[in-house]
C-alpha cells in the first residue's frame, strides 16, 4: 500500500512542479521580497517590523491562495482530462488515490515553501538584515502548516463539489477561519446567546489564526517547539479529519471522466 | 482452439442483471444507461461490444472497471467479484488519450508498473528495463523523455497501448483503440490486438468499426439504449452469411453443377462478368460448395464471411429493426 501511495504522491508532485503556477509563485515571491525590502528601507522606524509584516503577509496570502487553488482542482482536473479513469482502473483503492494525491500536493507545497524561504533569505541578506532567526523560521513553518490545512480543506471540498464551487467555498471558509477569532473578540454583551454560541463554536473548531504567529516574530526569546505543540497538533488533526471525511465520501458513488 | 494451451487463460467475466441509472441531470431526470444487462465475456477470447453512440458501451466498461457502481446486479471474474486487487489483471485503453500531458512517456509507464506489478518488479533497474522494452515495442524508443503533450496523436495512442499492456494483463479492455489513427497506425494497432489474442488475453473490444470486429472478435454483444439486443459468435457458424466468388461459371452452369453434385441451394447469386458471387447462410453449406468447386478445378477468388450481410444484420439491431 505504501508503494502505491508513494507512486501516486510522486506522480502528482511531478505534475504540480511542472504546473505554471509553480513558476508564477516563484516570480511573485521575488516581487514580494523586493517590495518588503524596499518598504523597510524607505521607512524611518520599525524597519524590521515592516519588512516582516509586508513579506509574511504577502507569502501568507500567496501560499493560502495556491493551497486552495491546487486543492480544489486536484480531483476536477483528473476528471476533466480523464486521467482519473486510467488511474482508478489500476489496483488502487479510491482512498489510496485521494490520499496519495494529497501527499503529492503537500510535498509540492513543502518544495515550494523551501524555494520561498530560500528567496526570502537571499532577500534579507541583500537588504542587510542577515540570517533568519529560529523564531522567524518557526513562524514561517507554522504558516506552511496553515497551507497544508487549507489544501486538505480544498481537497475535501473538491470531492464534494465541482471545481468552481469548491474554489469559492474554500475561499469563503478561509476568510471565516481568518476572522473567526476577531469575531469572538468583537462579540458584545448585547449579542444574543445563540449568536455567541455559534461564533464561539466556529472559532473553536476553525481558527486559522492558530497558524499566524507573526506577532512573535520580533520577540527576543526563541519560540520553543513545546510551546507550539497545540498549534501543530491542531493542524495535523484538522488535516487527518478532513482527509478521512473526504476518503469516506470519495469511496462511495461513481467516479468517471466529465 | 481445442489444441491450444489454455492453462494461462483468464476466467470469464460475467455480468449478471446489472442496471445503472444516472441521476445527475436535474433537467432531464434519471437517465437509464444500462438495463438489466446480463452477458459474458469469454476467457481468452476477444468479444466485441457494439452499439450506437449512447447505447451503454462505455458505461458497461466503466462498470467493469469499478469506476461506476451498479444500482443492482453483479460483475464477476470467474467466481470472484472484480475487487481492487483483481484489477491488477486488467489493462485498459480509454477511447481518447487520457494520460497527463505534463508527464513524460517514461514516467507514465514507470507509474503504471509501480501500481500494477507488485513486488515482482520492485527494483528500479527491473522497471527501467521493462519500460525501455515497452517503449521499443511501440516504436517510441527515442521519445521516452518527451512530455506527453508534445507527442503526436498517433504516438500518444501508441503510448496508451504500452501503458495498457506493460504489465501483461490477462484481461484487456479496449475502447475504440484505433480511433483517430491513420491507416498505417490502425493496421499496427490491429496487429497488436491480434498478438494479444494469440496470447489468450481476454479482450473486450468496444468499437464502431465492424471490419475490426470481423477481423478480431470471436463473439459480439450489441447494446441498444442500455439493453442487450443481440449476441453471437463470429467463428464458423450456422447463422452467419458466407460468400464464394468463382471465376468462369455462369448461373445456368452453376445450377447444373449443384444438381449434379447434390449441393445445397444458395441464398443469392450475383453475376459480374465472368465472376459469380454466391451467398449462403451457414458455414456448412458454403464449405461444401467450396470443397466441390476446388475438387473440380474451378478458380475460387474469394471465400469468407459476408461482411456486408453481417453489417446489415448488426445495423438492424442498432436501429431497432428485427
Amino acid at each position: 500500500m505504501l508503494g502505491k501511495l508513494r507512486a501516486v504522491a510522486w506522480q502528482n508532485c511531478t505534475l504540480l512542479r511542472r504546473d505554471q503556477i509553480t513558476r508564477a509563485v516563484t516570480v511573485a515571491v521575488v516581487v514580494i521580497t523586493l517590495a518588503a525590502g524596499l518598504a523597510s528601507t524607505w521607512s524611518v522606524e520599525d524597519r524590521v517590523k515592516i519588512l516582516f509584516d509586508v513579506g509574511y503577509f504577502g507569502m501568507q496570502l500567496l501560499g493560502s491562495l495556491v493551497a486552495i487553488f491546487w486543492g480544489s482542482k486536484l480531483v476536477s482536473d483528473s476528471r476533466q482530462d480523464g486521467a482519473i479513469e486510467w488511474q482508478l482502473a489500476a489496483p488502487l483503492s479510491r482512498p489510496e488515490w485521494l490520499i496519495g494525491k494529497y501527499l503529492g500536493l503537500a510535498l509540492t507545497q513543502l518544495f515550494l515553501a523551501t524555494v520561498i524561504l530560500a528567496i526570502w533569505q537571499l532577500g534579507l541578506l541583500a537588504f542587510g538584515y542577515g540570517l533568519l532567526t529560529d523564531a522567524q523560521v518557526a513562524v514561517y513553518l507554522m504558516m506552511v502548516l496553515g497551507w497544508l490545512v487549507l489544501s486538505a480543506l480544498a481537497v475535501t471540498l473538491a470531492v464534494l463539489m465541482r471545481f468552481a464551487l469548491a474554489l469559492f467555498a474554500g475561499l469563503g471558509l478561509w476568510l471565516i477561519g481568518l476572522t473567526s477569532q476577531s469575531a469572538v473578540a468583537a462579540l458584545g454583551p448585547e449579542s444574543s446567546g445563540t449568536s455567541q454560541a455559534v461564533v464561539r463554536g466556529i472559532a473553536r473548531v476553525w481558527n486559522l489564526q492558530h497558524f499566524n504567529l507573526i506577532d512573535r516574530v520580533l520577540e527576543p526569546r526563541a519560540i520553543q517547539p513545546s510551546a507550539l505543540s497545540d498549534q501543530i497538533g491542531y493542524g495535523f488533526l484538522l488535516v487527518a479529519m478532513m482527509l478521512t471525511f473526504a476518503s469516506l465520501v470519495f469511496r462511495r458513488g461513481d467516479v468517471a471522466a466529465a | 482452439m481445442q489444441n491450444e494451451d489454455l492453462s494461462t487463460v483468464a476466467d470469464d467475466i460475467a455480468i449478471n442483471g446489472v442496471r445503472k441509472v444516472f441521476k445527475t441531470d436535474l433537467l432531464r431526470g434519471p437517465q437509464l444507461a444500462v438495463n438489466n444487462l446480463s452477458c459474458r465475456f469469454a476467457g481468452g477470447r476477444c468479444t466485441g461490444l457494439l452499439g450506437h453512440n449512447g447505447a451503454g458501451k462505455t458505461t458497461t466498461i466503466r462498470l467493469i472497471l469499478g469506476l461506476l457502481k451498479p444500482d443492482q446486479g453483479t460483475i464477476k471474474c470467474g467466481n470472484d467479484d472484480l475487487s481492487t486487487q483483481q484489477r491488477a489483471r486488467i489493462g485498459y485503453l480509454p477511447e481518447v488519450n487520457k494520460l497527463p500531458g505534463l508527464l513524460t512517456a517514461r514516467e507514465v509507464l514507470n507509474y503504471q508498473l509501480r501500481l500494477f506489478s507488485g513486488p515482482a518488479l520492485k527494483p528500479a533497474e527491473d522497471r527501467r528495463q521493462a519500460v525501455n522494452a515497452a517503449l521499443a515495442a511501440v516504436d517510441l524508443t527515442g521519445h521516452g523523455d518527451k512530455l506527453i503533450s508534445r507527442l503526436s496523436k498517433g504516438m500518444a495512442r501508441r503510448l496508451g497501448w504500452a501503458q495498457a499492456t506493460i504489465h501483461q494483463p490477462q484481461i484487456l479492455i479496449l475502447d475504440e483503440p484505433a480511433s483517430g489513427l491513420d491507416p498505417l497506425a490502425r493496421r499496427q494497432m490491429i496487429s497488436w490486438i491480434a498478438a494479444e489474442k494469440k496470447r489468450h488475453t481476454t479482450i473486450i473490444l468496444c468499437t464502431h468499426e465492424l471490419s475490426q470486429v470481423m477481423e478480431l472478435c470471436d463473439f459480439y454483444h450489441v447494446l441498444r439504449r442500455g439493453d442487450l439486443v443481440a449476441s453471437g459468435s463470429l467463428g464458423p457458424n450456422a447463422t452467419q452469411s458466407y460468400t464464394i466468388k468463382v471465376s468462369g461459371l455462369r448461373s445456368d452452369a452453376l445450377e447444373r453443377f449443384a444438381s449434379k453434385e447434390g449441393l445445397p441451394p444458395w441464398r443469392h447469386l450475383r453475376q459480374e462478368g465472368i465472376l459469380a458471387e454466391l451467398s449462403f447462410v451457414g458455414y456448412e453449406h458454403s464449405a461444401r460448395w467450396l470443397q466441390m468447386l476446388l475438387a473440380h478445378g474451378f478458380v475460387v477468388t474469394h471465400f469468407g464471411a459476408d461482411l456486408q450481410a453481417f453489417e446489415e444484420s448488426l445495423l438492424r439491431h442498432y436501429g431497432g429493426g428485427t
